[in-house]
């Protein structure tokens, strides 16, 4: 059989096959659905694992609510550019990557200026605690955003899985910024973003594997 | 952007919404239509036209399985293009990483008279002709069945109805003729 047969042979087959489909959504009410679930997710992992006895003060001071606010940021901005991802051509807007790949570089450099000092008295004993409940915080909202990505059709596999790794990052980031009483950067760094960086980066190695379409 | 590359793409957004509400015969059309352009764009770009025939079919595949996706609003060739793109890509990386390059299929040898499998190295036989052309007729015949097909001196020589000594002095000068040029 020729080629041109071939290709005539699979039009048919696939024009055979047509049925009428719904075009997809706005990716932005995909991002603000998965925001909401996020919020609700947290909220309940929040109550089940109980917060910091401090919550109420911290959350007056407008240092800790910058952080809170920066995150929440990050994470919504990587979850919107893993959406817009899904469809082949971004519709155009390939530079929305951009966006939380700044604002997550400036935010981990700003950590790192401030935990550089802490570093000498790192505190070991919160490893196992912080780690189990930022991916209990993470895991669904992160397997959400990774079936979402799954679903579609994209063709940047490595920077989907970059945006759903900082988004899941985000989450438990800010999920333990509630629940656990240590303050200091050099922890926030350690125990609270760097491993879920290393675990997304990790599943990141197999993207085009993961995000087959 | 040239006026029809704007009507190709006006024509395959519109049959592109059709299909999406289920109309097959657009359908049919538009894909029927982007396959000859891929196929186009493709076959310049890589290195075997069969690939190009390879890549059009993934594209194809591609393009239904991510129909839904298109946004008639929006035109429909930087879409396609997208898809284009990344199957050509994954079909390249896949192709290099089982090391496709270095093989070749038993039922594509063609040697067409060159001589050689690989055409990078066909300037390095013309050179090689353009030399032996300048052996005169019985000292090419001797010098390419020793030194080209594998024969012995000996049934050079029988073939020939030489000597064997005369047969190894002629492939002597010969090789000494070619060292030199």
């Amino acid at each position: 059989m020729s080629n041109d047969t071939n290709i005539e042979s699979m039009i048919e087959s696939l024009s055979g096959d047509l049925k009428p489909l719904k075009p997809t959504h706005h990716p932005a009410w995909r991002a603000i659905g998965w925001a909401g679930l996020v919020i609700a997710y947290v909220t309940v992992v929040l109550l089940i694992v109980g917060v910091r006895h401090d919550l109420a003060e911290r959350l007056t001071d407008p240092h800790f609510v910058y952080e809170i606010m920066t995150v929440a940021m990050i994470g919504f901005a990587a979850a919107c550019a893993s959406i817009w991802l899904r469809i082949p051509d971004v519709r155009g807007n390939g530079w929305i990557v951009a966006v939380p790949t700044a604002l997550a570089a400036n935010f981990l450099l700003w950590m790192v200026t401030m935990g550089a000092e802490d570093l000498s008295h790192l505190d070991h004993t919160h490893w196992n605690h912080c780690f189990a409940e930022g991916l209990f915080m993470a895991g669904i909202p992160a397997i959400v955003i990774a079936v979402i990505s799954m679903r579609g059709n994209t063709t940047q596999p490595y920077k989907m899985a970059a945006m759903n790794t900082i988004a899941g990052a985000s989450v438990a980031s800010i999920g333990l910024r509630f629940s656990c009483g240590i303050d200091s950067m050099d922890h926030a760094i350690l125990y609270h973003v760097l491993p879920f960086v290393v675990v997304g980066a990790m599943l990141g190695v197999f993207a085009r594997k993961i995000y087959r379409w | 952007m040239g006026p029809t590359q704007i009507d190709s793409d006006d024509v395959w957004g519109a049959l592109a919404e059709l299909a999406q509400a289920g109309d097959k015969l657009a359908y049919a059309q538009l894909l029927r239509e982007i396959s000859a352009f891929i196929k186009n764009y493709l076959i310049t770009r890589v290195a075997n036209p069969d690939w190009a025939d390879d890549i059009t079919q993934e594209v194809l595949l591609s393009v239904h399985k991510s129909l839904g996706s298109y946004s008639p609003e929006r035109a429909f060739k930087p879409w396609l293009m997208a898809i284009v793109g990344f199957r050509k890509a994954d079909y390249l990386r896949a192709h290099y990483a089982k090391r496709g390059n270095m093989q070749v299929e038993l039922n594509e040898i063609t040697l067409k008279g060159q001589g050689v499998t690989i055409s990078g190295h066909a300037g390095e036989l013309k050179d090689i002709e353009a030399h032996l052309n300048k052996l005169n007729g019985k000292q090419r015949t001797i010098f390419e069945k020793m030194r080209l097909y594998g024969y012995t001196a000996q049934e050079v020589a029988d073939e020939l109805g030489m000597s064997v000594s005369a047969v190894k002095v002629s492939v002597h000068r010969s090789q000494k003729k070619l060292q030199e040029e």
